[in-house]
C-alpha cells in the first residue's frame, strides 16, 4: 500500500511559497482591468505575463482568466475589496486558496530539471522572467512562473502535489540542482 | 595482440585491454571497440542462428542495419536484453554475451534439421499449413512455432535500472553526426541558431570514421571531426547527444531520440538512468542519416564470414580489425575497389575480385591487376561453401541463357559484397514526406518534405565528402535561417577542399534486380530467412503489391525493418512483375529505426509516479482509524474501517447499522466541485442540466441530473445556489473532470453570449458527512450558534456559517435516507474539523464508514451510482429520475434526443429492484436475467444487475437491475442463471427502505 509515506528528504532546491490566499478572477477585460487597478497595478497583465507588486501577483492563465496571489492578506478581507472595485462588472471572482499549494524551484539546472515533465520551452529566451503558463507536469496541471533565471513559482493543486515533488527529486538524480 | 588485430592504427585504445565473454569464453578486445569488431579481432565469425532456418549466421554490417549477429547482452539475472546488435553493442570490461536462436549450443545446432525441410517451409507455409484443424492452433501450432523460431528471451523479472525521460526545444535539430551533420551543425551553430545534434555510434564522424585517407581543409578527418566537435561542445547553444538513436519523427517536428547512458560502462554508478528517452520539438530538422550498403544476393550468401564490404573498411581503419585474410571480393559498384585495396594495404590477400558488372575492360579492373590481384569482370559467386564460417566460393561466368560458364572454386576465409548504397530515408518517410524514385540511382530519395525538414548528404542521394560536406552546410545554412526568420541563407555557400575522398555512397549502374543470382538459399531478408525463391513463389501464387509480398514472404518485417532487404525485393519483385519499381510501391516505415527498450518509454512513471495518487486532506485521519482504501481513479478513497479482525462484510454490516441507528462519519471530499458563476449563471445551469433552476431559492439546493447531447445520462449531484449569480455545483468524483471538460465546451463554442465563469473548486473543499438520526445533535454544539434546526435548515437546505471559527458551507443533504449533513470546510482545515466532530461525537455513537457502506445504505434508497447503475445508454426515465427534468424548459443539452421514439419505448431497460428469494443469496453483479425458467443457451437476455449487497438493516439482500420494460414486471417472478444453478428473483420497487422518507424529514 501506498499510504506509508515514503518521499524523500526535501532538497534545497524546493521550498514550500504558499501565499496568504488565492483567487481565480475570470472576467471581461475592464473587470479584470479594474480588478488589477485595484491590486495596484497600473494595468492588466498581458498574454502570459505575471507581475508581482510586493502585496499581490497577477497571473495571467487565459484571454478571460487571472490568477491573484496574495501574499499577506486573508481571503475574508480581500474578496469583499476587490468585489466592490468590480462593481457594475460582469465576472466570477472564486476564492482558491485552499485548492492548490505553492512550491518555489531554485538552482543551477532547474529549467532542465521542469523539462523532464514540462514539455513547454523553458529556455530564457523562449520564457523570459515573469512569464507564467498553465501547462502539465507529466500527469499533473500546473501553473509555472518564471520569478528568476533560475528560479521559478509552481502553483499546484494540492493533492497533486506529493506526486509532483516524488517526481522532481526522483528526476533530479540524473539532473543534480545546484541550489543557489 | 590476437591474431585478427593489426599493430597499429584505428580508433581504439591498446592501453586499455577489455576481457568480455560470449557464450561462456574469455576474449580480449579494446576500449572502442564494439562486440562485433571484438569478436572478428579474435577470428569469430559465427555469433547466431537464423530465425527459420537456424542457418548460421555472422557479422554482415558494422552499424544499426545488421540483419544476423543478435546477441543477449546480460549484465545480470534482471539486466539481461536481448536482440542487440553486436555491431552497436560498445565493449566494456566484464561484458558478457551469448548467441541467440540455437540448442545445444551454437556450432551445434538442432533446429538446423529444418533446413532440412527447407522444401517445405515455402513462404506463406505457417499460413497454410496450421490452418486445419482449427482448434490446434492455439494448443498446439502456435506454442510449438513461438519456441522454435523465438529470437532471444525476455528476462523473467523485474527491471532495476532508472530510466530518465526530457523534453527538449531547439532551432535546429540535426540527426546523424556524419560529414553532412556535422558541417550542417556548424554552419547552423554559427548562425546563432539553438542546435541539437544526435548521433547513433559513440564517436562522431559517420562514413569518416572508416576514412584515414581524406583530407578536409588541409586537415586529416580526423582532426577535422575532432576539431568541428570540439567547436560545437564549447557552444553553449549547441547539445551534442552521442550514443543516441532519432527512433521516431512524429507530427510538427517532434522527434523520439533514445539515449544510452550507462550500458558502455563497466560499472555504472548506481542510480544512474540507463537510457534517456528525449523529445524534441524542432523548428527545423536535418536528416543526416546517411546510407546504407546493400549486400548481393546469391545462393549461399549468408554464411559467416561474408559480409559487407563497407563494413570491413569500417573494422579495418575504425577498429584496426582485419576480418579476414583471404578475401573474395564481389561488387556491383565502385566502391569495393576502394576496399580491396585498403585490405591488401593491410595484408590481406584479395584472392578474387569480382565485378559483377558486363563490362570486362574496367580500368578500375586493370589498376587492381597492377597490384597483383586477380580480378575479372562480369563475373558470379554461384554458391558458397562452409559451415559455420565460409572456406570457399563457386564462381562462373553466366551466359546467355542462364547456363554456368568456367565455374571454378575459390578458397576463401571472407566474402565481401557490395550492391551499391542506399539512402536511409526511414525518418524522412516516418514525417510523411513523399519519397521520389529516382531512376538513374535506383533508389527511393526524399521528395516533398511534410514537415519543416531538410535532408543532407548521403541520406538523399548525394554521393562524394566534398558534395555532402556542402550539401550539410547549405542545410545548416538553410535550417538556421529560417528557424531565426534571418535573411537567405542562399549567399553561404561554404567550400570545403577535399582531397582522396572516403568511399561515399555510390550508386548501381546496372539494374539491381540483374545482380540478383538465384540458386538455393540466395537470401533477400537474411533476419526473416527470405530467399529469392520465396518472392518467386509469392509473384506465382499472384501477389502484385510489394504490401501483400512483404507480408506473405515476411520479407522486411523482422526487426532491421528490411534495411538491407527492402530495395533488393522490390527490384526483384518489380522485375518477375514486368512492372516498373514505383508501380510495385514501396513499404511505409514506421518507428522505431532500431528497436527502443520498453522501459524507456515508460521512463520515471512507474511504482508511485505511474500515476498521480491523490490524498483527500483527511486521508491521515482515516489511516489512524484503520481504513482499508480503494483507488477511485487516482483518488485514494476509505473503502471500510474494519475493527478488531473484522472481515469487510462484518465492517460493512457493523458500520451499515450505526449509521441507521445512531450515525456515521463519512469523507465526501472527493466530490467535484464547480463554482459557476456570473449573472447568466441560471441561464447557463437550465442549459446544462434537465432541472428547471430558475425557482430555486438561494440557500437552498436540488439534485441535478446531466445529460450528454445523445440524451444518455452522463453525470448526476446536488447542486446549490449560494447567491443569485452564483451555483456550487457538485458532481460524482469520476466525473469531476470531463463534466468540467464538457461544461467549458459549451460555455466556449455554443454559448460564448453568456456571462458565466467555471471554475474548479473540489480541492478547496474538505466534505465531511454526518449521516444518521443523531447527526443534528453532534453537529449542533460545534457550529458557533447556527440555527440548523428542520425549521431552519430544512432538507436540501444550505447555509454559511463557522464551525469553532472555520468557515463552512453546510449543506443538509442524504445520500443514506438518513438525516444528513455535509460540511465543507477549507481543504487545509479537514483534518482539524474531521477530528473535532468525530471526537464530539463518539457519544452519540458515531462510526466512520467508507465507501463500502456509502454504496450499501444508498442501494437499500434505490439511489443511482452514475456508471454502475448507468452505463452510457440510459435515459433519466429509465433509471426513473423523469421527475427531475424541467418539463416548461425550452431546451437543454439532450432534451432533443430524449424526444426521439426509440427513447420512449416501453420496453428499454428500466430500472428496478430484485429480491432474492432466498434471502441469503447476494446476486452478481453484471448477471444476466431470463424471463421463463429452465432456458438453454442462447437465452434471452432481458436484462442485468446493476448493483447488489447483502443488507444487514434489512436482514436480506437486495439488488438494482436494468430490465426490458422492468416497471411492468413488478412482482414478476425472473430467473438469474449461473453456473450453478437459476436463482428466482422477484422485481420490486428499487426503494427498499424507508419509501416515504419519514426518517429524511426529520
Amino acid at each position: 500500500m501506498s499510504e506509508s509515506n515514503t518521499a524523500p528528504r526535501t532538497p534545497g532546491w524546493l521550498s514550500v511559497a504558499n501565499p496568504a490566499s488565492r483567487f481565480v478572477l475570470q472576467g471581461e477585460l475592464p473587470a479584470l482591468a479594474a480588478a488589477a487597478s485595484a491590486l495596484g497595478f497600473e494595468s492588466d497583465v498581458g498574454t502570459n505575463e505575471a507581475r508581482d507588486n510586493g502585496q499581490f501577483a497577477l497571473l495571467w492563465l487565459g484571454p478571460d482568466e487571472r490568477l491573484i496571489l496574495a501574499w499577506q492578506e486573508g481571503a475574508r478581507q480581500l474578496a469583499p475589496r476587490i468585489a466592490n472595485a468590480l462593481a457594475g462588472h460582469a465576472h466570477s471572482l472564486v476564492d482558491v486558496t485552499h485548492r492548490q499549494v505553492s512550491r518555489c524551484v531554485r538552482g543551477e539546472g532547474i529549467t532542465e530539471l521542469l523539462n523532464c515533465g514540462c514539455p513547454q520551452d523553458l529556455d530564457i529566451t523562449q520564457f523570459a522572467v515573469d512569464r507564467c503558463s498553465r501547462t502539465l507536469y507529466n500527469k499533473a496541471e500546473i501553473v509555472l512562473w518564471r520569478r528568476g533565471p533560475n528560479e521559478f513559482h509552481v502553483e499546484i493543486w494540492r493533492s497533486y502535489a506529493d506526486y509532483f515533488e516524488r517526481w522532481l527529486i526522483e528526476a533530479a538524480q540524473d539532473l543534480p540542482v545546484s541550489t543557489l | 595482440m590476437s591474431a585478427w588485430r593489426l599493430p597499429s592504427g584505428g580508433h581504439i585504445d591498446r592501453s586499455r585491454p577489455l576481457r568480455f565473454t560470449f557464450d561462456g569464453r574469455s576474449y580480449t578486445g579494446y576500449a572502442g571497440d564494439t562486440l562485433a569488431s571484438a569478436l572478428l579481432a579474435n577470428g569469430v565469425h559465427l555469433l547466431g542462428r537464423s530465425f527459420k532456418y537456424h542457418r548460421p549466421r555472422g557479422i554482415m554490417t558494422a552499424g544499426p542495419e545488421e540483419p544476423c549477429a543478435l546477441v543477449t547482452v546480460r549484465r545480470d539475472e534482471a539486466r539481461c536484453t536481448p536482440n542487440l546488435r553486436a555491431t552497436q553493442v560498445e565493449l566494456h570490461e566484464g561484458l558478457c554475451a551469448y548467441s541467440q536462436n540455437r540448442w545445444p549450443s551454437l556450432a551445434f545446432d538442432v533446429g538446423q534439421i529444418a533446413e532440412w525441410f527447407s522444401a517445405l517451409l515455402p513462404a506463406g507455409f505457417y499460413y497454410k499449413t496450421f490452418m486445419w484443424p482449427r482448434s490446434a492452433w492455439h494448443k498446439l501450432y502456435e506454442p510449438l512455432i513461438r519456441r522454435t523460431a523465438g529470437l532471444g528471451k525476455a528476462p523473467k523479472l523485474a527491471d532495476p535500472d532508472r530510466y530518465a525521460q526530457q523534453y527538449a526545444h531547439c532551432d535546429v535539430l540535426i540527426v546523424g553526426a556524419g560529414p553532412a551533420g556535422l558541417a550542417a551543425a556548424q554552419e547552423a551553430a554559427a548562425r546563432g541558431a539553438r542546435v541539437i545534434l544526435c548521433d547513433e555510434r559513440a564517436h562522431s564522424g559517420g562514413s569518416l570514421l572508416a576514412d584515414d585517407r581524406a583530407r578536409i581543409d588541409g586537415q586529416t578527418s580526423a582532426e577535422w571531426v575532432d576539431g568541428t566537435m570540439a567547436q560545437l561542445r564549447a557552444n553553449p547553444r549547441v547539445r551534442v547527444l552521442q550514443r543516441t538513436t532519432a527512433f521516431g519523427y512524429f507530427p510538427h517536428n517532434l522527434m523520439g531520440l533514445s539515449e544510452r547512458l550507462t550500458d558502455h560502462l563497466a560499472a555504472p554508478p548506481p542510480g544512474l538512468a540507463r537510457e534517456r528517452l528525449w523529445q524534441v520539438r524542432a523548428r527545423e530538422v536535418i536528416l543526416a542519416t546517411g546510407a546504407i550498403e546493400q549486400p548481393l544476393v546469391f545462393p549461399g550468401n549468408d554464411r559467416p564470414g561474408i559480409m559487407l564490404g563497407g563494413a570491413a573498411l569500417h573494422y579495418l581503419k575504425h577498429h584496426a580489425v582485419l576480418p579476414g585474410r583471404r578475401v573474395v571480393v564481389a561488387t556491383a559498384c565502385d566502391s569495393a575497389y576502394r576496399v580491396a585495396r585498403a585490405l591488401q594495404a593491410a595484408g590481406a590477400q584479395i584472392v578474387q575480385f569480382i565485378d559483377l558488372r558486363p563490362q570486362t575492360d574496367r580500368p578500375a579492373l586493370a589498376a587492381l591487376r597492377e597490384l597483383g590481384i586477380r580480378c575479372d569482370g562480369d563475373l558470379r559467386i554461384v554458391g558458397t561453401r562452409g559451415s559455420n564460417r565460409v572456406t570457399g566460393v563457386d564462381i562462373a561466368r553466366i551466359d546467355a541463357t542462364g547456363a554456368a560458364r568456367e565455374q571454378r572454386s575459390i578458397d576463401c576465409d571472407l566474402v565481401l559484397m557490395s550492391g551499391g548504397y542506399v539512402p536511409s530515408v526511414h525518418l524522412f518517410s516516418q514525417s510523411r514526406g513523399r519519397l521520389r524514385y529516382d531512376e538513374t540511382l535506383q533508389v527511393f530519395v526524399p521528395g516533398e518534405s511534410a514537415e519543416r525538414e531538410r535532408s543532407a548528404g548521403a541520406c538523399r542521394g548525394i554521393a562524394g565528402l566534398a558534395d555532402a560536406l556542402q550539401d550539410g552546410a547549405r542545410a545548416g545554412a538553410a535550417a538556421a535561417s529560417a528557424a531565426l526568420g534571418t535573411a537567405d541563407a542562399s549567399a553561404a555557400n561554404p567550400a570545403f577542399t577535399v582531397d582522396a575522398a572516403a568511399p561515399t555512397p555510390e550508386p548501381l549502374d546496372v539494374p539491381r534486380a540483374s545482380v540478383a543470382m538465384h540458386g538455393p538459399k540466395a537470401f533477400v531478408d537474411f533476419q526473416h530467412d527470405v530467399t529469392l525463391r520465396d518472392l518467386d513463389l509469392a509473384v506465382r501464387e499472384g501477389f502484385r503489391s510489394i504490401e501483400h509480398i512483404k507480408r506473405y514472404t515476411t520479407t522486411g518485417m523482422a526487426t532491421d525493418q528490411g534495411k538491407t532487404s527492402n530495395l533488393n525485393a522490390l527490384h526483384h519483385a518489380a522485375r518477375e512483375l514486368g512492372q516498373a519499381v514505383p508501380a510495385v510501391g514501396l513499404t511505409t516505415f514506421r518507428m522505431p529505426y532500431t528497436p527502443v527498450t520498453f522501459a524507456s518509454f515508460a521512463g520515471q512513471a512507474r511504482g508511485e509516479l505511474f500515476d498521480p495518487v491523490r490524498r483527500t486532506p483527511m486521508h491521515d485521519w482515516a489511516v489512524q482509524h484503520g481504513a482499508v482504501f480503494e483507488d477511485v481513479g487516482l483518488w485514494k478513497r476509505a473503502r471500510y474501517f474494519p475493527r478488531d479482525n473484522e472481515d469487510m462484510h462484518a465492517a460493512v454490516a457493523r458500520e451499515c447499522r450505526a449509521v441507521r441507528e445512531h450515525c456515521g462519519i463519512f469523507d465526501a471530499s472527493t466530490l467535484g466541485k464547480i463554482a459557476v458563476v456570473g449573472p447568466d449563471a441560471v441561464e447557463f445551469m437550465n442549459r446544462m442540466y434537465v432541472n428547471e433552476w430558475s425557482k430555486l431559492a438561494v440557500g437552498r439546493s436540488k439534485y441535478g441530473v446531466l445529460l450528454r447531447d445523445d440524451g444518455f445520462v452522463y453525470d448526476d449531484g446536488v447542486v446549490a445556489r449560494v447567491a443569485a449569480d452564483r451555483f456550487h455545483v457538485t458532481t460524482t468524483t469520476g466525473g469531476a473532470a470531463r463534466v468540467l471538460a464538457m461544461m467549458e465546451d459549451y460555455r466556449q463554442t455554443e454559448w460564448a453570449d453568456l456571462k458565466v465563469w467555471l471554475t474548479s473548486t473540489t480541492e478547496e473543499w474538505a466534505v465531511i458527512a454526518l449521516q444518521g438520526p443523531r447527526a443534528r445533535d453532534i453537529l449542533a454544539p460545534l457550529v458557533d450558534g447556527l440555527d440548523i434546526s428542520a425549521a431552519a435548515l430544512p432538507h436540501m437546505g444550505v447555509v454559511e456559517g463557522t464551525l469553532q471559527g472555520v468557515p463552512m458551507l453546510l449543506f443538509r443533504v442524504s445520500f443514506t435516507g438518513e438525516l444528513g449533513f455535509e460540511v465543507n470546510v477549507p481543504a487545509a482545515e479537514g483534518a482539524k474539523v474531521i477530528a473535532a466532530l468525530h471526537a464530539a461525537g463518539e457519544r452519540f455513537g458515531l462510526t466512520p464508514y467508507g465507501t463500502e457502506t456509502m454504496h450499501v445504505l444508498r442501494a437499500e434508497k434505490g439511489f443511482i451510482i452514475i456508471g454502475q447503475d448507468t452505463d452510457g445508454t440510459v435515459t433519466p426515465d429509465d433509471v426513473g429520475l423523469a421527475w427531475a427534468i424541467g418539463k416548461s424548459k425550452r431546451d437543454f443539452v439532450g432534451k432533443r434526443a430524449l424526444a426521439r421514439p426509440s427513447m420512449q419505448q416501453s420496453d428499454r431497460k428500466q430500472l428496478v429492484g430484485l429480491r432474492t428469494r432466498d434471502p441469503h443469496i447476494v446476486l452478481e453483479e453484471g448477471a444476466q436475467i431470463v424471463d421463463t425458467p429452465g432456458q438453454r443457451a442462447p437465452m434471452t437476455l432481458i436484462g442485468h444487475v446493476t448493483s447488489s449487497y447483502a443488507s444487514a438493516t434489512l436482514g436480506h439482500s437486495i439488488a438494482m437491475a436494468v430490465i426490458a420494460g422492468g416497471r411492468a414486471r413488478m412482482g414478476h417472478t425472473l430467473y438469474v442463471p449461473m453456473p450453478g444453478g437459476e436463482i428466482p428473483v422477484e422485481v420490486c420497487s428499487p426503494v427498499f427502505y424507508d419509501p416515504q422518507g419519514a426518517r429524511l424529514n426529520v
